[in-house]
């Protein structure tokens, strides 16, 4: 009686989680690193960060519109893409939306967004929506 | 199948209404580079008439950069005709681009727009009228491009330079070979190594030779590099180094400053300046204007910026875009960045803002002042 007790018990109980991903420093130069043409097939060197959880470093592109609280930016690779006037070509930003409940002001320095790199080359039609994405990202302080 | 000819034609100016959309919409910035390409590829007068229309609608503000840049691809007269019209626009967001999309269509009928603009306050404006007249071989213009080799700016300087010497004229490569020892640091950033990059880049075609020099290095690893390009060119031009106008003249940087302030506008144009260490105010970034400001001085502006540092830094303010003020406050051995966009300057930031004026006008003159202030009223909070 005393051993089904135990059984019970034990299967009753939440499974230890899994180990933590182990979290990568995205190179996110070599995103960039090559002239995007239409629907091609990415470089080896940009499709191994699929799926990967990173630690992507660049800069936040200053949309109109109030610059706190977002919820959602355009992580962009270089200066020269962010912050004076220029828009950043396909292969030059990832599109980041934060987790549910979080938020974060823009920030002229550098920032540190942690998430899961999807490389996807998003079409909707004739238009291309994108090709690097992070879901669910946290910006690190 | 003339219905059908009707159809066909309704369905490609619906499309052409989509693109120019797409290129121009503020909350879709991914789609900007992609609906231009597709109107260039699609060129033809029924898309020049639909941006002359989209602009009637909407105004030039509407526009954005990279749509702005891309009209330089459509040759068409009411294309050159806007283009014209946008550079005219002294409110215009992207006057520099507008000029640049213009010298791309390499217009003889727009020569005069760009002599004029060779005196324009815009340094971006100035940089790109060179371009457009070195595009229409415009030699008479030569003069007037060499005195723009003592520009306040790289940017103006070295195109004068690249132009001077597409028209035959080597005289500015002196301009270029110094940039190479080009230090220029605003706080974290840099900006000496991109100066260094555009003029090796240039120089290295035109020498076919690469000197060995990596821009990107230390300066230490750099020097050999260095002073083979330096050789390379005394063996053309004994006595370079004095025909390096004054501004653009690379000076030993090793000050410390105590405050910066930087002010970035699509709209009106940059404008810097820094106080030090030992109370000098400090203007520009790339050419430095140094002037001892009194202690009465010095104490009217440590109490303005007193001010200035009860506001939260750690949150922007104002509106989002690429006009902005960034004050750099020092916090013991580090920097603290207030970041202010359009109309969203805290109230205590505006007695700094006022007081500054006189002091620029007193140590710098009228010019200095009407550059400081001609970006003032963007930021100052809506009522």
């Amino acid at each position: 009686m005393k051993r089904v007790a135990w059984m019970i018990l034990l299967l009753g109980c939440p499974k230890p989680p899994a180990p933590p991903a182990a979290v990568e420093t995205l190179a996110f130069q070599s995103l960039g690193a090559f002239e995007y043409q239409d629907k091609m097939k990415l470089p080896d060197d940009v499709t191994k960060w699929n799926g990967k959880l990173v630690n992507a470093t660049g800069f936040m592109n200053p949309v109109m519109g109030s610059p706190r609280n977002l919820t959602s930016f355009l992580l962009v690779k270089d200066r020269a893409s962010c912050c004076f006037g220029k828009r950043p070509q396909i292969n030059h930003f990832i599109e980041v939306k934060l987790k549910a409940g979080q938020k974060t002001d823009y920030s002229p320095d550098p920032v540190t967004v942690r998430g899961v790199l999807q490389v996807d080359d998003r079409w909707d039609g004739d238009w291309q929506v994108g090709l690097y994405w992070m879901d669910g990202a946290e910006v690190m302080k | 199948m003339i219905l059908v000819a009707l159809l066909l034609l309704q369905e490609a100016s619906s499309k052409i209404a989509q693109e120019i959309e797409y290129a121009n919409a503020k909350d879709k910035p991914q789609f900007h580079v992609q609906a231009v390409r597709k109107l260039k590829d699609r060129g033809g007068p029924a898309v020049a008439e639909a941006i002359v229309a989209f602009v009637a609608k909407n105004g030039h503000n509407a526009l954005s950069i990279t749509f702005t840049e891309g009209l330089g691809s459509l040759k068409d007269d009411r294309i050159t005709a806007l283009l014209r019209e946008l550079v005219r626009d002294k409110d215009f967001f992207w006057r520099p681009t507008a000029l640049r999309a213009l010298a791309e269509l390499a217009d003889k009928s727009s020569r005069d727009e760009f002599r004029t603009a060779l005196g324009d306050k815009l340094w971006g404006c100035r940089a790109a009228a060179v371009l457009a007249l070195e595009r229409l071989d415009d030699r008479d213009s030569a003069p007037r491009i060499r005195d723009l080799l003592g520009d306040d700016i790289y940017d103006v300087r070295a195109q004068a330079a690249k132009t001077l010497h597409a028209f035959g004229d080597a005289s500015g490569l002196p301009v270029l070979v110094e940039a190479l020892r080009a230090n220029t640091v605003w706080f974290d950033i840099d900006y000496g190594q991109s100066t260094r990059e555009d003029a090796w880049t240039f120089l290295k075609k035109i020498a076919k030779d690469d000197f060995g020099y990596k821009p990107w290095e230390s300066a230490e690893e750099r020097a050999p590099g260095l002073v083979r390009a330096e050789a390379w060119i005394a063996k053309t031009m004994p006595g370079w180094r004095e025909k390096v106008p004054e501004k653009a003249r690379v000076r030993a940087e090793a000050v410390e400053y105590e405050f910066g302030f930087e002010r970035r506008s699509c709209q009106r144009g940059d404008f810097f300046f820094r106080v030090d260490r030992e109370g000098n105010l400090v203007l520009g970034y790339f050419t430095l204007e140094k002037a001892a400001l009194t202690p009465e001085e010095l104490r009217d502006f440590n109490a303005a910026l007193a001010k200035v540092k009860t506001i939260d830094r750690s949150v922007p303010y104002g509106q989002g875009g690429c006009d902005f003020e960034q004050y750099y406050v020092r916090t013991g051995n580090r920097f603290e960045k207030l970041w202010i966009g359009l109309q969203g300057r805290p109230a205590a930031a505006e007695p700094f803002v006022r007081m500054v004026p006189e002091l620029i006008r007193k140590k710098f003159g009228e010019r200095a002042l009407e550059e400081f202030t001609r970006s003032t009223d963007l930021f100052r909070m809506s009522e």
